[in-house]
């Protein structure tokens, strides 16, 4: 932990590339700063970040999108676990 | 947008399969392929669509991801061209088909008339051929006020007309006139004169000097209401003479010799029930026949039904599809019935009178009478009937100054 960033409250995604999610709903959602896909599934997506695994699970899981900064999910999201 | 450039661009669905698709998309990422729509299917296989562009990269990754690459689908223009790239005279056949349709639509291949009751709609596009606007003239050539003026002039029952032109379609718009006193020039002076001899059985006149009263026989050009107004002094001398409009109601019987004549015999169509159906193109005034004429068919009607072909609503093309309708039918001799005839003689005789109903008479009596006279069947009596008989009569300019003359020597 930088002591600074803490200081000048500066956001943690981008000084520490955190990941960083957006849920719209209960069927979409955007995730920042992740690195690779671990597993994918039409139930469950498993992603590696700077800060470990995150396990989304749900139902018809699609990935709309995704490049090296970001990924756009569409399906019936049920659960989000941070590993 | 992004959409439709993709598509510009071109782009393939593709299914993998194998233990490592999760490396290989994570490789696709690393290398910054464009992928999108990652679905995972039942088979345990995943469908990506992916930018055309990358399936060179893409040959690679499977090798060392061991997966299995199947291309299901290719979609945008990068592959219409690929199809069609042997197809030399594709793209050259649609420029002429399109040049084509660019100078079909120089012309003008229809001409409607709309709004018109009593001028019918051959009268003004014959009126229109004498003045070179016609089927096939260029569409810049056609000047709509010109067209405007000269119909107005030629017929005087059109009140008003318009013209446009909506492709390769000339539709005139004209309104007629329905008021039978109605004259272009009604401020002229004019007398109002007997149309046909008549017994007078009412006149209303709004303005000129009636010379006849109810219950006078007239005939045929007699004046009924002068446009002369004489103007007398106090002690009844002549002052002067005006000249007006006469504007009157005349109505007066009139009596119409009708006879119809029949025969009793007369020769049946009996169809064999023998029909063909023939189709023929016209264009321009060629026809183009496809499917022969009916040989064998001694006596048969004939009825054609034109349709001109069009691209659009206003598109028309000079091309006409004319199907003709043959059936085959033998004369059988045929005698009527009394019965038969005289109901026949009495519809067209009731025709007749719906006929003279349309042009405005009314009260219609008759004492027609049908006869059975050997071979023949004779209907004839009088048709009695009261009508406006009055007609305008302009009063030439001669007259007008010799009555002039005749003041001044007064």
């Amino acid at each position: 932990m930088n002591p600074i960033v803490d200081k000048l409250m500066l956001p943690r995604d981008v000084c520490y590339g955190a990941p960083l999610l957006h849920i719209t709903g209960k069927y979409e959602g955007i995730i920042e700063n992740y690195k690779s896909i671990i597993e994918y599934d039409e139930n469950s997506l498993i992603l590696n970040t700077k800060d470990g695994k995150i396990k989304i699970t749900g139902d018809s899981l699609k990935i709309e999108y995704f490049n090296e900064n970001d990924m756009k999910i569409k399906g019936s999201l049920k659960k989000i676990m941070l590993l | 947008m992004e959409y439709i450039y993709r598509w510009i661009r071109g782009y393939i669905i593709i299914s993998i399969s194998g233990i490592n698709k999760e490396r290989f998309l994570n490789l696709c990422n690393n290398h910054k392929m464009k992928i999108w729509n990652i679905c995972h299917q039942r088979d345990n296989s995943i469908t990506l669509y992916i930018a055309v562009e990358n399936i060179g990269k893409i040959l690679d990754l499977r090798h060392k991801t061991y997966c299995k690459i199947k291309i299901l689908k290719k979609y945008g223009l990068h592959f219409i061209f690929k199809k069609y790239k042997k197809r030399y005279l594709f793209i050259p056949g649609i420029c002429i088909c399109m040049l084509i349709v660019w100078i079909m639509s120089i012309y003008v291949w229809n001409i409607a008339v709309d709004g018109n009751k009593k001028i019918t709609e051959d009268r003004i596009v014959k009126a229109l051929k004498t003045e070179n606007v016609s089927f096939g003239m260029r569409c810049k050539d056609v000047n709509g006020s010109k067209i405007e003026l000269y119909l107005r002039k030629k017929f005087t029952d059109i009140t008003w007309v318009s013209v446009e032109l909506k492709g390769t379609r000339l539709i005139i718009h004209i309104k007629e006139n329905n008021d039978r006193e109605y004259h272009q020039n009604n401020t002229a002076p004019c007398d109002i004169v007997a149309e046909k001899p008549a017994y007078i059985e009412s006149i209303v006149t709004r303005s000129g000097t009636p010379l006849i009263k109810t219950g006078e026989d007239v005939k045929k050009g007699d004046i009924l209401v002068s446009g002369i107004v004489n103007i007398y002094g106090d002690s009844g001398e002549l002052l002067s003479q005006d000249y007006v409009s006469a504007d009157a109601s005349v109505y007066g019987k009139v009596v119409y010799p009708y006879r119809d004549e029949m025969s009793m015999k007369y020769n049946e169509k009996q169809y064999s029930g023998r029909k063909r159906i023939a189709f023929t193109f016209k264009i321009g005034n060629h026809n183009l026949n496809l499917t022969g004429f009916p040989f064998g068919y001694e006596k048969y009607d004939i009825i054609a039904d034109y349709s001109q072909l069009y691209l659009f609503t206003n598109y028309y093309l000079p091309v006409y599809r004319i199907k003709y309708n043959y059936r085959e039918y033998e004369e059988v001799e045929k005698e009527y019935t009394d019965d038969e005839i005289s109901e026949l003689m009495k519809s067209r005789l009731a025709y007749f009178l719906g006929k003279l109903e349309e042009k405005g008479v009314q009260n219609i009596k008759n004492n027609v009478t049908i006869e059975i006279a050997g071979e023949k069947c004779i209907s004839k009596g009088n048709i009695i009937a009261v009508e406006e008989i009055g007609k305008r009569q302009i009063i030439n300019s001669s007259q007008q100054m010799e009555g002039n003359n005749d003041n001044e020597r007064d």
